[in-house]
């Protein structure tokens, strides 16, 4: 059966070791081609459930099946998680080598690609950012903006068929938020988009969903 | 960077605990735990330096079996007492290898291996240092991992300790977690794009540029530690409360400390008894 979500949650538990429980019982879809923003109070579990999707937590109990295909072990989720372009909440986080070229490369690296096809790759990349100037820049010494925009790339650079994306512009002004906003229109690809920022959302997203006490709800579409 | 993408400056150098330092509220029984990190402090370096002093293996022997006692006192699991048995002789097995051959003055000779010559004042000299190396890792490690390390620090700086090694010790206590959550971070980021390590280039590279940037954002977080701090009027020295007193678990084991000390310098010093 070919399915008509990218991603798929039934009935998922979770809980931090020793923890309070994050989820019970929680059931997603991720639609073909949506554009689609979650919302939820500070501490609703958002990002656990970006994470729970990624693989890098696990969960305690139900089904997670991404591209269709069910995910159980580590190696099941590698394969997916090439397919998804995840921008963390922090770009700090996700920035970790000296230069932009490098951080860039380190997706596509990772999945096998030759030296030529990721130089390739990584002049498409800010080229799509229009970054081109930032090839050879310390990422340490960017501007937030300028760091959120190349953490948005590094997961464009793998070629990813979605993209999730954790409050992307927490900590940006207008201008850089303006910049993530052309380059989501520009990628052509389905996302999933956390942000509490509600102006952002209206101009990104096609549909809304709101994430409450282990319950996923659609909210009226703008 | 702006403020609230910051998860843990920790500016506030979070001390007050230090001030409720255990106590002795069971003067029946000698809990190690509720004597003052002060007495701890001095009993290792007086017990240090007495064994250091130490010159015959019979001594020496004893010395091992005070430390081992102190040691089990410690209530600490075995596991960990292993891994520390390992870790000093890592370093002592060198000596073992070449002691027994390399003693200069002309010894006896009680085994050659070609032109090796194996003296007994070299199996001894090795076996004395062996002795006396566990015996004083064993106890100073028993006495000063009880507690929490600021606790020592700060007993440390009551007893006039430098100023730099006390501060060392009580930020580096506060913030060895926050580094380390900070590098669990960047490798679930990695793991997020795909990133295997496994006996390549690009791990290898990889890893590297991880370990440098932990490097480089470890020093501007202290920079904007310092700077917070210098803006509540740090003028190099924290005033951490410290009421330590001395209690009844004090005097006993300052007791069963000196009697050790004793019975260990009187065995040094008339052997034949």
């Amino acid at each position: 059966m070919v399915s008509d979500n990218l991603i798929e949650l039934k009935e998922i538990s979770f809980s931090y070791p020793g923890g309070r429980k994050i989820f019970e019982d929680l059931s997603f879809n991720f639609p073909k081609g949506a554009k689609l923003g979650l919302i939820g109070a500070n501490g609703s579990g958002k990002t656990t459930l970006l994470h729970l999707i990624m693989g890098l937590i696990q969960r305690s109990k139900g089904e997670i099946r991404l591209f269709g295909e069910p995910c159980e072990k580590e190696s099941e989720f590698r394969k997916a998680r090439l397919k998804i372009g995840f921008v963390f909440q922090d770009a700090n986080d996700q920035l970790f080598c000296p230069t932009v070229k490098d951080d860039i490369a380190f997706g596509p690296l990772n999945m096998g690609r030759s030296q030529k096809e990721t130089d390739k790759i990584v002049e498409e990349t800010l080229e799509l950012l229009n970054l081109m100037d930032f090839r050879d820049r310390v990422t340490y010494a960017l501007s937030d903006g300028e760091k959120k925009l190349i953490s948005i790339g590094t997961a464009l650079a793998m070629l990813p068929e979605m993209l999730i994306l954790d409050e992307p512009t927490t900590c940006l002004d207008e201008n850089a938020v303006e910049r993530v906003v052309q380059v989501l229109t520009d990628c052509n690809l389905p996302y999933l988009v956390v942000t509490h920022d509600k102006q952002f959302l209206e101009r990104v997203v096609t549909s809304r969903v709101k994430l409450d006490n282990s319950t996923i709800t659609r909210m009226p579409a703008y | 960077m702006c403020g609230n993408c910051v998860q843990d400056d920790g500016v506030g150098v979070d001390l007050q605990e230090a001030s409720e330092t255990p106590n002795a509220k069971r003067p029946s029984s000698l809990r190690m735990i509720d004597t003052c990190p002060r007495t701890r402090i001095l009993a290792a370096i007086i017990f240090a330096f007495v064994v250091a002093s130490l010159s015959s293996i019979s001594s020496a022997s004893l010395a091992l079996i005070f430390s081992l006692i102190i040691t089990l006192s410690s209530q600490k699991p075995i596991i960990e007492l292993v891994k520390r048995l390992l870790v000093v002789n890592a370093f002592i097995i060198f000596l073992w290898f070449m002691l027994p051959f390399s003693f200069s003055t002309p010894g006896t000779v009680i085994a050659s291996l070609g032109p090796l010559k194996v003296t007994s004042q070299g199996v001894t000299l090795a076996a004395l240092i062996t002795l006396k190396a566990n015996a004083i890792f064993f106890t100073v490690v028993a006495l000063l991992t009880q507690g929490p390390l600021y606790e020592i620090a700060l007993a440390g700086k009551s007893l006039g300790a430098p100023k730099k090694l006390v501060n060392l010790i009580l930020l580096s206590s506060r913030y060895f977690h926050v580094i380390f959550a900070e590098y669990q971070r960047l490798r679930l980021a990695m793991r997020a794009r795909g990133f295997n390590s496994n006996f390549s280039r690009h791990t290898f590279l990889s890893l590297s540029n991880l370990m440098g940037m932990l490097l480089v954002r470890s020093w501007d977080r202290a920079d904007r530690i310092h700077k917070a701090m210098l803006a509540r009027g740090y003028d190099g020295d924290l005033h951490a409360s410290s009421n330590f007193h001395f209690s009844q678990a004090d005097v006993l084991f300052s007791l069963a400390i000196i009697l050790v000390t004793i019975i260990l310098l009187v065995f040094e010093w008339f052997p034949t008894i």
